[in-house]
């Protein structure tokens, strides 16, 4: 057997013809467009603002000062490269290991180009400089920049759920108290003489004879004083809507380094989260007059942690926790499945380094879950998803923040690299998959931020020069087993074949994980290049490859979940709005012509029509009478006689008293009257 | 609010009858007085709606009109002449929780409160804003009102009046960002009903111009459109009410009106006969002054104390020598 086959099959070099690559500086073929990223502008670094949108690219914000001093041609052009040279000196910087606000950072990148190019320089940028309108840190995709962006949103979803809340406590607090004090002005005390001069400014005091004052203000109507019962009820809920240690100032701590202590604090904090939840339904009640002792005493007697729903929870803080998913324990993925999946709004940002092993499969696992929010990003990626983490972070129940920092290599690869790798390679692919997006799987999950979703992986053009120096073109295919290149751990899987050793039976990675090649004839390598830029061939061992193809099949089976979301959305075009049901008549029983539903003997009043004018109902009120909307009807045609019929009919403005025939054929002057009722008819 | 509050609330919510709108007080309008329908349409209105009367208030200004807080059983405020609307602006500025109506007559409205109406119309704060209009002061014994008749015989004007009469509608129609313009009569209660619960139920100041007769002082003024139901001309839109076959057959003159046509609502509202009854302009996108001024922080007696404090502070100047407090 030969060598490079022997190698793949064991993992062991049987002769001297491989080479090792540990420590060799080997990477991936296609990182050779990125030698130097400092001079490269992408997403990072970033800026944490304390406003809206809470971060921005440094690049945007460099885009966003060119805008703001809107000058054309020459100006504008010369004012670009100004900007990219700090902009640049700032990168350097960051990567020299500094760190600082944008202000500082700028100065300290103009005072690098000062010592380059002169004095003028600082001054041809203090017109730029003055268009920095935007303060804040600056952060590089380090191992850090996780925990810190992460923490800095959401903070700042934080403080506006807080600003919500505290607004209503706050509302409660002096409505309350204005009850409170309003009920001591109309009591005795609060009608005394020192209550009254206690009213007025003291260099007025001499001026008003409040006893006199006191005398005069007259009792006021209905009872004095709150029941005792009651104003116990609103002195408690006030205690404990002014002690709560939920939002403000006297806020507790909600950011943890630990699981467990997370979920100790949430439990133990569960009885004051009810305490103050029924302090705030008592308050409402009380303000809105509707507090009855008889039902809501019992109510509220029983009233503890279990009567908490799930809405009531997320209005509270939720829980922040950074958590190592590959700490040596294993303490934090046994806990996981606790906090993911009780009452607790636990916000779980877990970083891996391994990304082949359990750490990088807990995002998918947690899918199952349900109504977790799942967010998957390499830190690379995390600016771009900027949004959704916002999100994760606003959502009303857990969510798993689980992300690839990328620091695999201290020094040799910049984290920002390996961590786009990551992403590019599908070994750490981006999705969110968000529970409150839709009701179905297909919708909720998505998987956006990754490059060219409908492959297997990305494919690049990709050219270099011969031996002869002639360009030629390519298309590689970027796979994990191009990003197991960056990991050190998995140096032993790979192994260099010389020149002379590059034979047909050498074939593409790629080609044998996705099937292509026969795996009985062929040995799978990768390109890579060295520190000069030349490239090398790589054969890579059956475990590396075994490995790859598992993340190979992860990544298939999140894109079968979303496919069938296009083809649901191209066939399930919602209906139009249907067409609003037309607004209801009024009752008809209210409207039908009341003389339909009469013989024309008998007398009957329009009443729908009738404009409560009390004419009639004065005339006789117990032959007229109000309905439940105050309109007139024939109460009794025996309460009265004819004459008061045709009376009112003649008196009604609006015509609408029609006074039939008469009952009683006795009744004097009938036949005048009934002249009078014939226009009533 | 918190859902368990929510949740409770809506529990204690109590159903309500007309009755208890109604306050003790035995209305003291004439027999035949339009009010009296207005009052009734107010209380089916509560009722319907199942307004909580401790959070409903009715302010008014002086006048007959002007007396319907003190027949219902809500909160109330009958306040100086000419000055509804403002009160009630600074009512529901201060509480936006209640439900805020206004009762002013063409006196108090267009003549002596004439500033404040304009102005209410710009505010445009969340106000139901009835104007009885009896084209007359009805509680001063008959004076000219801005909306009498040509030629009326009054206290003030004996030998008849001289000048024109004002029109309500074009002018409040006039003002850009008027967002609700009806118009209804007292004696076709089910209009007026329907009326007033679109106006109730727009967000913004609506404006319903009652026409109100006065039989003391004005009498058989409207007997012309009474008598003859064809001179009504009876607005109708699935938009804005929607007049029912029965209520065709007394009035058969129905056009259909899109509210939302400003320039065809200006037109009608110059139309006096036949007489136009129903809602001419409506437009919920007027910002209201309310969602205009947002006032995030609330007003507690110590913010108060506070900015007065501070502002104060500017003023206040320390001798040189003198040792700060
Ligand atoms: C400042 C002031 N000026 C004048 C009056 C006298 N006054 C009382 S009611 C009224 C007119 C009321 O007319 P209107 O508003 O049309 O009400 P109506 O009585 O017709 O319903 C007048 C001038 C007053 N009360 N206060
Ligand atoms: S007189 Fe006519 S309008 Fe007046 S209350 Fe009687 S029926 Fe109604
Ligand atoms: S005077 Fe006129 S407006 Fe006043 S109560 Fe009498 S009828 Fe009504
Ligand atoms: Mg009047």
């Amino acid at each position: 057997m030969d060598e490079p086959r022997f190698f793949h099959l064991t993992g062991r070099r049987a002769g001297a013809t491989l080479a090792p690559i540990a420590d060799r500086g080997l990477r991936p073929a296609l990182f050779a467009r990125f030698g130097d990223l400092t001079r490269l502008r992408y997403d990072f670094p970033l800026v944490l603002t304390d406003g809206d949108p809470s971060v921005v690219s440094l690049s945007g914000l460099f885009d966003g000062i060119l805008d703001a001093i809107a000058s054309g041609g020459l100006e504008r052009d010369r004012a670009r490269r100004l900007l990219r040279r700090v902009e640049r000196e700032i990168r350097a910087l960051l990567a020299g290991g500094s760190d600082g606000t944008v202000d500082a950072l700028w100065d300290e990148a103009v005072a690098r180009l000062v010592t380059k190019d002169g004095e003028q320089v600082r001054r041809d940028l203090l017109p730029l400089r003055a268009a920095l309108r935007i303060a804040g840190q600056i952060v590089d995709c380090d191992a850090e920049l996780p925990a810190r962006l992460v923490t800095h949103l959401w903070h700042a979803v934080e403080a506006r759920r807080a600003e919500a809340m505290r607004r209503d406590i706050d509302g409660l607090v002096a409505r309350l108290s204005q009850l409170v004090r309003a009920d001591f002005l109309r009591s005795e005390a609060g009608r005394s003489a020192p209550a009254l001069r206690a009213g007025i400014g003291a260099r007025h005091q001499e001026l008003f004879d409040f006893d006199a004052m006191a005398r005069l203000l007259a009792k006021p109507s209905g009872p004095i004083g709150l029941p005792e019962s009651r104003r116990r009820r609103i002195a408690s809920t006030l205690t404990v809507l002014q002690a709560q240690p939920f939002f403000g100032d006297r806020a507790r701590s909600f950011s943890f380094r630990r699981v467990d202590v997370a979920l100790a604090a949430f439990r133990e904090r569960l009885p004051l989260m009810a305490d103050l939840v029924r302090a705030i339904s008592v308050a409402e009640l009380e303000l809105a007059g509707a507090y009855v002792e008889a039902t809501h005493d019992p109510y509220f007697a029983d009233f503890d942690q279990t009567a908490l729903a799930r809405e009531d929870v997320a209005r509270f803080p939720s829980y922040l926790v950074r958590a190592d998913a590959d700490d040596g324990d294993g303490t934090t993925r046994a806990l996981l499945m606790e906090a993911l999946t009780g009452r607790a709004p636990m916000k779980i940002l877990l970083e891996t380094d391994d990304v082949f092993g359990l750490g990088g499969r807990l995002a998918t696992t947690a899918l199952g879950l349900g109504d977790v929010f799942v967010l998957q990003s390499a830190s690379a990626g995390l600016y771009g998803q900027a949004l959704r983490v916002r999100a994760a972070l606003e959502y009303a129940g857990p969510a798993l923040l689980s992300v690839f920092p990328g620091v695999l290599d201290r020094g040799r690869l910049p984290p920002y690299l390996v961590a786009a790798a990551a992403t590019e390679s599908r070994a750490f692919p981006t999705f969110t998959y968000d529970p409150s997006a839709a009701p179905d799987l297909a919708h909720r999950l998505s998987l956006d931020g990754d490059p060219q979703p409908e492959r297997p992986w990305p494919v690049h053009p990709f050219t270099y020069a011969d031996d002869e120096l002639q360009q030629v073109g390519e298309r590689l295919a970027f796979t994990p087993v191009d990003f197991a290149l960056c990991d050190p751990a998995l140096a032993s899987s790979f192994a260099e074949v010389p020149r002379a050793g590059w034979t047909a039976e050498l074939v593409p990675a790629a080609d044998r994980l996705d099937g292509a090649a026969d795996r009985t004839d062929t040995v799978p390598f990768v390109w890579a290049i060295d520190a000069e830029d030349r490239l090398r061939r790589l054969v890579v061992d059956e475990r590396l490859l075994r490995l790859a193809r598992r993340t190979a099949d992860a990544w298939a089976r999140l894109s079968e979940i979303t496919e069938p979301a296009s083809v649901v959305a191209a066939t399930q075009v919602p209906d139009a709005p249907a067409v609003p049901a037309p607004a209801e008549d009024r009752p008809a029983a209210a409207e039908a012509p009341a003389s339909e539903a009469h013989g024309s003997d008998d007398p009957y009043i329009e009443t729908p029509r009738c404009t409560t004018c009390n004419e009639c109902t004065t005339l006789n009120g117990r032959m007229f009478a109000y309905n439940e909307n105050r309109q007139a009807y024939i109460a009794d045609q025996s309460a009265g006689t004819y004459s008061e019929l045709v009376e009112a009919a003649e008196g009604c403005q609006v015509a609408i008293i029609h006074p039939g025939k008469p009952r009683d054929p006795n009744e004097p002057g009938l036949d005048e009257l009934m002249a009078r009722a014939e226009p009533f008819r | 609010m918190i859902p368990v509050a929510d949740c409770l609330l809506r529990t204690a919510e109590a159903h309500h009858d007309l009755a208890d709108y109604r306050s003790e007080l035995v209305p003291r309008w004439c027999n035949g007085c339009g009010d009296n329908a207005i009052l009734t349409a107010m209380q089916r209105l509560c009722r319907d709606e199942d307004l909580a009367p401790e959070k409903t208030v009715f302010v008014s200004g002086i006048g007959c009109s002007s007396r319907l807080p003190h027949y219902m059983n809500t909160y109330g405020f009958h306040g100086t002449h000419g000055r509804a609307l403002p009160i009630a602006e600074g009512v529901k500025l201060s509480r936006p929780d209640l439900s805020v109506f206004v009762s002013t007559g063409d006196g108090d409205c267009l003549s002596i409160g004439a500033a404040h109406w304009l102005h209410a119309l710009r505010y445009n704060v969340d106000l139901t804003v009835l104007l009885h209009d009896n084209h007359i002061y009805g509680l001063t014994k008959k004076q000219a009102s801005p909306t009498s008749p040509l030629g009326t015989k009054s206290n003030t004007t004996p030998m008849g009046s001289v000048l024109a009469p004002l029109n309500p509608l074009t002018i409040t129609l006039g003002v850009q960002t008027a967002s609700f313009v009806a118009q209804a009569v007292d004696w076709i209660p089910d209009l007026l009903y329907q009326v007033i619960s679109a106006a109730y139920r727009h967000k913004g100041l609506s404006f319903v111009r009652i026409l109100q007769r006065c039989p003391e002082f004005m009498p058989g003024l409207f007997d012309p459109w009474i008598q003859d139901p064809k001179r009504m001309l009876l607005l109708s839109h699935a938009d804005g009410v929607t007049v029912g076959p029965a209520l065709a057959k007394v009035y058969p003159n129905v056009r259909a009106h899109d509210p939302s046509d400003r320039a065809a609502a200006r037109a009608i509202a110059e139309v006096e006969d036949p007489l136009p009854v129903g809602i001419l302009y409506r437009d919920p996108a007027v910002p209201r002054y309310e969602e205009l001024r947002h006032v995030g922080e609330l007003r507690t007696v110590e913010r108060v104390r506070r900015g007065l404090e501070a502002e104060l502070d500017r003023f206040t100047i320390w001798p040189e020598d003198a040792a700060t407090p």
